[in-house]
Order: structure tokens, then C-alpha cells, then sequence
């Protein structure tokens, strides 16, 4: 393997940026998450701020093997952030024990940064697992999430003042309070908090339509994520909807519902994403097995190519297309058309671009797994040689075939013409020269040598008519066409100058090339027989079985012909131009028999 | 006798009309295919009806098998290019008096089936 496998786009995968910087961010938000209560202390407990910087933590991993396994893309870089995130808008439910400036900038981004959650697991959803968002409708919801939380972000800095001696379960920063009134600032965080639920229906259906849309190699991704995110989406609007209902007292009741739901939510989501993230990197891994599977078989069929590729790729849809002269061919070597734009299925070139060895014919989303196919491609780089190879002879053993056959049609068609030709032409002239020696003879007085000679050309007329018949039988015999086979060994049979005998049934009308073929095997065997055999008797048995016509010639004659003598040999060839078979049993002096066997429809 | 001669090839049925006008038979007709051959056969009512076997539109079986459901129902000699056994088994079958290959067409074989 000298040459380099084409990959779709050749250019190296770039790295995307800010990843570094963000990484070099988590030990401050950590630092802050520990330095925070261990200063000032916290009502939340010890315990909580582990978790909290575990579940930042996790995310922080994840995003970082993300990165790892596909630099090129956003998803690490989202996921680290939004463990970062989660860090630093858990600081406000430590409940530190002291105020002052420094904790309220803390608290006021803790409190602003806990809406953003929401709409960035949005995001993360609908960008997984490329990072990107695809289609203007997602982009929007994304945008309108996003803007949404800044606005109860708003809301809950100007409203949230929790109990200010338990301060569970967080603490507001020390901000000046601007509504007083406890009802009218519980009636603005419930209504904030509901209004999410519109949001995030919206959500659900991009999501559930994400997933609808999605080939069956996409859904292997993203069944995980999606899943254990959808479980968790529905508690949360089970939860949301209680807070809202028990607004007037209990709004703290559903905050702590919440509060353990993020907590649930951040320990599971990230793992699962996780997971979604390693399927889809189990199909690098089963290149490894593709590489085993065609290994371990010196010569593997080539549709066997095919299914250990569409398992590889995680594509059932797949096609595999050798270029052959004037087309694509499959690797049985049938045509296969390539699919046109707006086909959901597109061509990813192997080899040489220009001059490709094959091309997958696969699902479109496995456009984003460009490393994929160049593996995949590459691994089966020599089996698919072999099955080009192999479909290519295929395909011109086909053609041979079909030309052979169409070769033998031109030339049974030119006898038949040929044979049309002489019975319409010369056999009528010669006719009509015979009758009017006749009519000449009868009006000549019947003395004298005039009506004597013509009397010898009548008869020599009548014998170059008999050569001409059985020239024009040679060449094609009418009988052949007009009646079929069975007729036509009779009429050869009379001719025969050795006695021949024709038993079976009748099998009736075949078609034209089989009936042409078998009559000629049998009348260039009994040819044989009469010119080299010295037999006394000649058999010509005919037997029609499902589908196959048996045509056997047995002589007593002194047998050993060779099968590979020029006439037998060429009586193969005839029969083989119908897919037809030739036996040949001549043992030295116990006669021939010879057997052509046709498929006959 | 009156007779009917039917071939598609015009030299054939000048000659044979003229050996059969030498050999004392009437000339009845002729025909070039089968429909006219039918035709004719109702409109002459000819004794004797030299058919060719081999037509541009019937073929001669079909035309000797309409023939013989004639009110006057001639005798049919069947004449083709061809030989008895290269026609096959119709020739057993058909209503006619007798079949003469082409080359063994003479006065004296016809009027031994005619006669």
C-alpha cells in the first residue's frame, strides 16, 4: 500500500481554540470553590462543595476527552465551559457565612451564571456530538434560551432574598433590596421560573426531531444522551410545575427540588454524553475488527466486504461501487447507478480521487466521519482490490458472454437469410427451368436426340435441385424454423446416408437459439460419425427435463474420438455461446456417445 | 378439368399453367396467396386446386382446410419447394389429395393424383 488513501478532505482536522485557556480557568474555579468556604465558611456544609466541584469536574474530564478524541471540534470546548459554569453558579447555595463586596460579586455571578444552565444544556444537546448547531431553528431557540436566562437572571438578583437567618437554599448576595413586598417578589420568581416550560417544550421538539431525523448510525450516538437528558427534562417540568402551583409558600420546597435535580442531572448527563461520545468512537475501533475479519480470510467474497463494511461504518445502506469501463458495477459485478444530488445517500471516493479504486455509496451523516471512511477505506484497501478485480473479470465474463451469444445470434440469423436467399432465388429459377423443359419436351415431336437431351437436362435439374435442398438444409434448415427440432433431426435423418433413428418425445418449441444450437450439435455429430466412425447405426435421443433440453448422439461405431478434437471442440464452443454443455464418451471400440446439454427456459 | 394454380412466385404459375394447358387441363385461375386462392376457388369453382404450400399470408394447410368446406369442394394437390418430410406431420393431416415436391412436378404425377 504506496499510494495514499483519498480521505473526502484532505486537510488536517484544526484544533479548535480557547481550549488551553479554558483549561488553564479550572484550577481557579476550583481554587474559588474551595478558598470561598474555607475563608468565610458555609452553611451548605462541606459536603456540598465537594459535589459541586466534582460535578465540575466531571464535565470538566469529559470535555477534555472530547477534545482529545475529535480535536476539530466544539463539543470539549462547550462541555468544559459549561463545568466551569456549573463551578461557579453553585457559589451562592454554599450560604458563606460573612458578606462584603467580594462575596456579592461572587453571589451576583453565581445567580446569573444558574439560568444559563438551562440553556446551555439546551445547546449541548442540539450541537451533540459535532458542537455545532445545525439548521437556523435551533440556532434561534439556542439564542432565545440564552436571552431568556439572562432575564430571570435579572429578576432573581432584583427578587431572590432568601430567609435571612437559615439563608437555605442560597445565599443572595448583599444587594440593596428594591422590592420589599415578600409576595410580589415570590409571584416574580415563580412566573420566571414558569416561564421556562414553553422554552423548553421548544427544546424537546428540536430534540425529538434531531433524534426522528437522524440515519440509524447518527441514533447509535445519540440515543444515550438524549435519553438520560429527556428522563431528567421531564422531572424538571414535573418539578417546575409544582413550584409554580406552590409559589405563595413553598417556592424554597421546589428551589431544594431543583437544587438536587441539577445535582442528579450533573452526574448523570456528562457520563452519558460520555458514552454517546465512545459509541461513536467504538466504530474506530471496529476498523480494528474489519482489519481482523478480512485477515483472517486469504480470499474473502466480496459481498463479504460490503457487510463488514456497513458494520464498520455503522451503515446498512451501504454500497460498495467498482468503476469499470462505461459505469459502476457492484461487487457481483452487476451496474449500480450512483445516486444523483438530493439523494440521501452520497459517494465518498477510495483510493486515487481521480482514478478511484471503489466508492462507498453511504448514509449522508457519515459525511462528518471523514477520518472514519479514510480508515475503513484504507483497512479494506486490499480486499477491495481483490473485489474490484473480481467484479471487473465478472463483469467482463458477462459481456463476453452476452457477445458471444449475440455473435452466434448474427450468425444463425445470416444462415437462416442465407438459406431464405437460396430457396426464393436459385431453387425457383432451376424449378422454373425444369418446367419449361418440360413443357418444351412435350411439344417437340417424341423422335429424334432433341426431346432425349432434353429429357437429361430435366433430370440433371432435378438433381441440382436435390444438392441445392440439402446445401440450403446445411446452411439452415427451414424445417428448423418452421417446425422446430424434433421435424428437422427427422428431415436430417433422411438425408443421412447411415441409418439414424430418432427417439424421446417431442420438446416442442424452443427458443430460436437453443433449438439452432442443439440441432447443430446433433447434425455435426452425426457428421462425425458418417465421416469417422464406420458405424452401421446412429441414435438420436431427445429428452426435455425442468428446464434443460438433453440431446444425446450414440453410434456403434469404432469410438475414440478425442473431446478436444477440433469438431468436438468446436461443437463446445457452440453450445457454450447458450450456456450449454458438451459429455463426450468414446471409449475405442465400443461407439460414441455424445451429450449436449442447453438450459432451455 | 378445370384448375385453380396458387404460388406467390408469378414464373411458377405461368409455367405450370402452361405444362397443365399442354397436358389438356383448363386453366381455371390463378392466385398469388391464400385469401385470393379462397376467393377465386368460390368464384370459379375450379375441379382441381394446385396449391403452394408455402404463402406470403395463409400458409397452404389453413388454405386447403378452408377449401375443403367449399359447397363444391375441389380436389387440392399440395406443391411446395420443400421436401414431404421437411413439411412434417401436417401433410398426414391435411384434406388434400396428394403433396408433389416442386422438382417432381409432371404430367404424369399429377394426373395419376387427379385422375
Amino acid at each position: 500500500m504506496t499510494r495514499p488513501l483519498a480521505a473526502p478532505d484532505q486537510v488536517p482536522p484544526v484544533p479548535v481554540r480557547g481550549v488551553p485557556a479554558l483549561l488553564a480557568a479550572v484550577p481557579f474555579a476550583v481554587a474559588l470553590d474551595i478558598v470561598l468556604p474555607a475563608v468565610w465558611g458555609a452553611r451548605a456544609g462541606w459536603p456540598f462543595v465537594w459535589q459541586t466541584i466534582a460535578f465540575m469536574v466531571i464535565w470538566v474530564a469529559v470535555g477534555w476527552v472530547a477534545c482529545r478524541l475529535r480535536p476539530d471540534r466544539r463539543m470539549g470546548r462547550l462541555m468544559i465551559l459549561f463545568g466551569i459554569l456549573t463551578g461557579l453558579s453553585a457559589i451562592p447555595g454554599f450560604g458563606l457565612r460573612s458578606s462584603g463586596l467580594a462575596l456579592t460579586v461572587a453571589g451576583a455571578i453565581g445567580i446569573s451564571l444558574a439560568p444559563v444552565e438551562i440553556a446551555f444544556i439546551g445547546h449541548l444537546l442540539l450541537a451533540f456530538p459535532s458542537g455545532k448547531l445545525t439548521g437556523s431553528g435551533s440556532r434561534w431557540a439556542i439564542r432565545v434560551g440564552y436571552g431568556y436566562a439572562l432575564v430571570e437572571a435579572g429578576v432573581w438578583l432584583l427578587a431572590f432574598r432568601p430567609h435571612s437567618l437559615s439563608c437555605r437554599p442560597l445565599c443572595a448576595p448583599d444587594l440593596p433590596s428594591v422590592i420589599e413586598d415578600p409576595h410580589i417578589r415570590a409571584v416574580l420568581i415563580g412566573s420566571v421560573t414558569l416561564g421556562w416550560l414553553p422554552l423548553v417544550a421548544w427544546g424537546v421538539v428540536l430534540v425529538v426531531r434531531r433524534y426522528r431525523r437522524a440515519g440509524r448510525r447518527e441514533r447509535r450516538v445519540l440515543a444515550v444522551p438524549f435519553g438520560t437528558t429527556g428522563a431528567i427534562a421531564a422531572l424538571f417540568v414535573g418539578l417546575l410545575i409544582y413550584t409554580a402551583s406552590h409559589r405563595r409558600i413553598e417556592y424554597e420546597v421546589g428551589a431544594i427540588g431543583l437544587e438536587s435535580l441539577r445535582a442528579m442531572s450533573l452526574a448523570a448527563v456528562p457520563v452519558s454524553f460520555l458514552i454517546g461520545l465512545l459509541r461513536e468512537r467504538l466504530a474506530y475501533a471496529r476498523v480494528g475488527d474489519l482489519i481482523r475479519d478480512l485477515g483472517s480470510t486469504t480470499e474473502p467474497a466480496s459481498s463479504d466486504i460490503t457487510t463488514a463494511l456497513a458494520q464498520t461504518l455503522g451503515d446498512p445502506s451501504l454500497v460498495v461501487a467498482f468503476p469499470v469501463d462505461g459505469g459502476h458495477v457492484d461487487s457481483l459485478g452487476l451496474p449500480v447507478t450512483l445516486p444523483l444530488p438530493g439523494d440521501p445517500r452520497i459517494i465518498t471516493p477510495v483510493g486515487d480521487p481521480a482514478a478511484p479504486l471503489a466508492l462507498f455509496i453511504h448514509d449522508r451523516t457519515l459525511r462528518d466521519e471523514p477520518a472514519l471512511l479514510l480508515a475503513a477505506g484504507s483497512a479494506a484497501r486490499l480486499a477491495l482490490e481483490n473485489a474490484r478485480l473480481h467484479a471487473q473479470v465478472r463483469a467482463q465474463l458477462d459481456e463476453v458472454r452476452a457477445s458471444r451469444a449475440r455473435i452466434v445470434a448474427a450468425s444463425d440469423e445470416t444462415r437462416r437469410r442465407l438459406e431464405r436467399d437460396l430457396h426464393d432465388g436459385a431453387q425457383q429459377r432451376l424449378l422454373a427451368v425444369g418446367l419449361a423443359l418440360q413443357i418444351l419436351r412435350r411439344e417437340l415431336p417424341a423422335d429424334g436426340t432433341a426431346p432425349q437431351l432434353l429429357k437429361e437436362a430435366e433430370t440433371e435439374v432435378v438433381a441440382a435441385l436435390g444438392e441445392l435442398r440439402d446445401l440450403a438444409a446445411g446452411i439452415h434448415p427451414a424445417v428448423l424454423t418452421d417446425q422446430g427440432l424434433r421435424p428437422a433431426l427427422l428431415a436430417l435423418a433422411e438425408r443421412c446416408p447411415v441409418g439414424v433413428t430418432v427417439n424421446g418425445d417431442d420438446p416442442g418449441r424452443l427458443p430460436g437459439q437453443v433449438e439452432t444450437a442443439a440441432y447443430f450439435c446433433a447434425s455435426e455429430a452425426i457428421t462425425n460419425t458418417v465421416k469417422h466412425a464406420r458405424a452401421t447405426t446412429i441414435e438420436v435421443t431427445l429428452r426435455r427435463d425442468v428446464g434443460r433440453l438433453f440431446v444425446t448422439v450414440a453410434d456403434d461405431g469404432v469410438g475414440g474420438a478425442s473431446p478436444d478434437g477440433a469438431g468436438l471442440r468446436g461443437l463446445a464452443d457452440r453450445l457454450a455461446a447458450v450456456d450449454g454443455r458438451l459429455t463426450v464418451q468414446s471409449p475405442p471400440g465400443q461407439g460414441t456417445r455424445i451429450r449436449a446439454e442447453l438450459p432451455c427456459g | 378439368m378445370r384448375v385453380l394454380v396458387v404460388d406467390d412466385h408469378p414464373g411458377f404459375r405461368r409455367l405450370a399453367g402452361l405444362l397443365l394447358a399442354a397436358g389438356g387441363y383448363v386453366l381455371a385461375g390463378e392466385a398469388a396467396d391464400g385469401g385470393g386462392a379462397l376467393a377465386q376457388a368460390a368464384l370459379l369453382r375450379p375441379d382441381v386446386v394446385l396449391l403452394d404450400v408455402m404463402l406470403p399470408d395463409l400458409d397452404g394447410f389453413t388454405v386447403a382446410e378452408r377449401l375443403a368446406t367449399l359447397p363444391a369442394r375441389p380436389v387440392v394437390v399440395l406443391v411446395s419447394g420443400r421436401t414431404g418430410t421437411e413439411l412434417g406431420r401436417r401433410l398426414d393431416t391435411a384434406p388434400v389429395r396428394g403433396f408433389l415436391p416442386k422438382d417432381q412436378l409432371t404430367l404424369e404425377a399429377f394426373a395419376a393424383l387427379t385422375g
